[in-house]
């Protein structure tokens, strides 16, 4: 077989492929003209999806730049009246004082203590609109104060004593597998 | 070494290096360019070069009653699309992966199929017809199929089929040879 003849028809023709080009050749395309229709329309390069991408981002640019000056302005009025208020005494100081018993005025001074801090925690469960943003924290007194820092050292042992305890109920501490990890790298 | 001067040349930039593509743009590409800038009739000129290759695709796959109609309509489903068509210098490629898909998307709505047997081969050996021929070259895998109806019934040579499809020349010669040999078994030619 004449490879040259097969390939682009150079060379020497081989019969056997003359034969099958002659028979096959009546297969051949006839030429017809390629008939477009008027109303055909070339479809041009689609420009609306990257304009919508674009329109997308800033409208996301927009809303994120709004949101985070929402919620700028939602944080900083507490800090600016717990700033602006500084320690002072929650009982109103009674105005007249001369003629009471002491007795009276404990008592006075007692009631509107309890309405006031059930106000205060009430203020604290009120749904807000922005709930992870602003955090309040309860006004204590010195006594409360001192209990819930007690309480949180408390915690704080209990936390360390359980861990001390998982490291020997797993055997091995710390320091060990740190140096057997040196060992194998 | 004229190759030993012209890399010379280029190691040294004593002349600005242009490569083939920049110097000959292949006509399909300006044909292209044309269609687009809102130029439709250029596209007879790409279906006179293009016909044959898309022609041979379909006939190596399909009824030989359906091949016109549906190069027709190949064609005119390319031009629908041509600005889909990201590098114009492949619209060859392009326009015979259509036809090579049209032809799959023909047999899943139809789903009948002749099966050419080895009875043909053996009944038929001395005096063969065009059609029964081309059935046996049906009945070769899809690369040399391809690739002889191309050479044979379309009259191209290797280095067209390569250009047009965008095979590598070397793919197009194991095809048209291995295709042959498979043919000449098949058709019972010592």
């Amino acid at each position: 077989m004449n490879d040259n003849y097969l390939w682009d028809r150079t060379g020497e023709p081989a019969q056997e492929l003359q034969r099958l080009e002659e028979l096959l050749s009546e297969l051949h395309r006839q030429p017809q003209p390629l008939q477009i229709p008027n109303n055909i329309r070339i479809g041009q390069r689609r420009r609306v999806i990257p304009a919508l991408a674009i329109a997308a981002t800033l409208l996301i640019a927009v809303a994120i730049g709004i949101w985070l000056n929402l919620n700028h302005r939602s944080v900083s009025p507490p800090q600016q009246a717990r700033n602006s208020q500084p320690v002072q005494p929650k009982t109103p100081a009674p105005k007249n004082a001369g003629s009471e018993s002491l007795t009276a005025t404990t008592q006075n001074q007692a009631k509107p203590n309890k309405p006031e801090r059930h106000q205060m925690l009430a203020r604290s469960f009120t749904p807000n609109k922005h709930p992870r943003s602003v955090i309040r924290e309860p006004r204590l007194t010195a006594q409360e104060f001192a209990q819930k820092e007690q309480v949180v050292l408390a915690l704080r042992m209990v936390s360390a004593k359980l861990n001390v305890a998982q490291r020997k109920t797993q055997g091995v501490s710390q320091t060990n597998i740190i140096r057997n990890q040196h060992k194998i790298g | 070494m004229i190759e030993a001067e012209a890399t010379a040349e280029m190691l040294l930039m004593t002349q600005p290096f242009r490569s083939p593509e920049e110097t000959e743009e292949p006509i399909e590409v300006t044909l292209v360019r044309a269609v687009l800038a809102g130029e439709p009739d250029r596209f007879a000129r790409l279906y006179e070069i293009y016909a044959p290759l898309v022609h041979g695709i379909l006939l190596a796959r399909v009824p030989r009653d359906e091949v016109d109609d549906l190069t027709q309509e190949i064609f005119l489903h390319a031009l629908k699309k041509l600005h889909t068509l990201r590098d114009a210098k492949a619209f060859g490629p392009w326009i015979a992966m259509i036809a090579r898909n049209r032809a799959m998307d023909f047999h899943r709505s139809t789903r009948e199929t002749v099966e050419v047997t080895e009875q043909i081969a053996i009944t038929n050996a001395p005096n063969r017809t065009a059609k029964e021929v081309l059935d046996l070259i049906r009945s070769l895998p899809d690369a040399y199929r391809e690739t002889l109806v191309l050479r044979f019934v379309e009259g191209m040579t290797g280095p067209e089929i390569a250009s047009r499809t965008g095979l590598t020349p070397a793919s197009v010669r194991v095809n048209l040879h291995r295709g042959v040999k498979l043919l000449r078994e098949r058709m019972g030619v010592a």
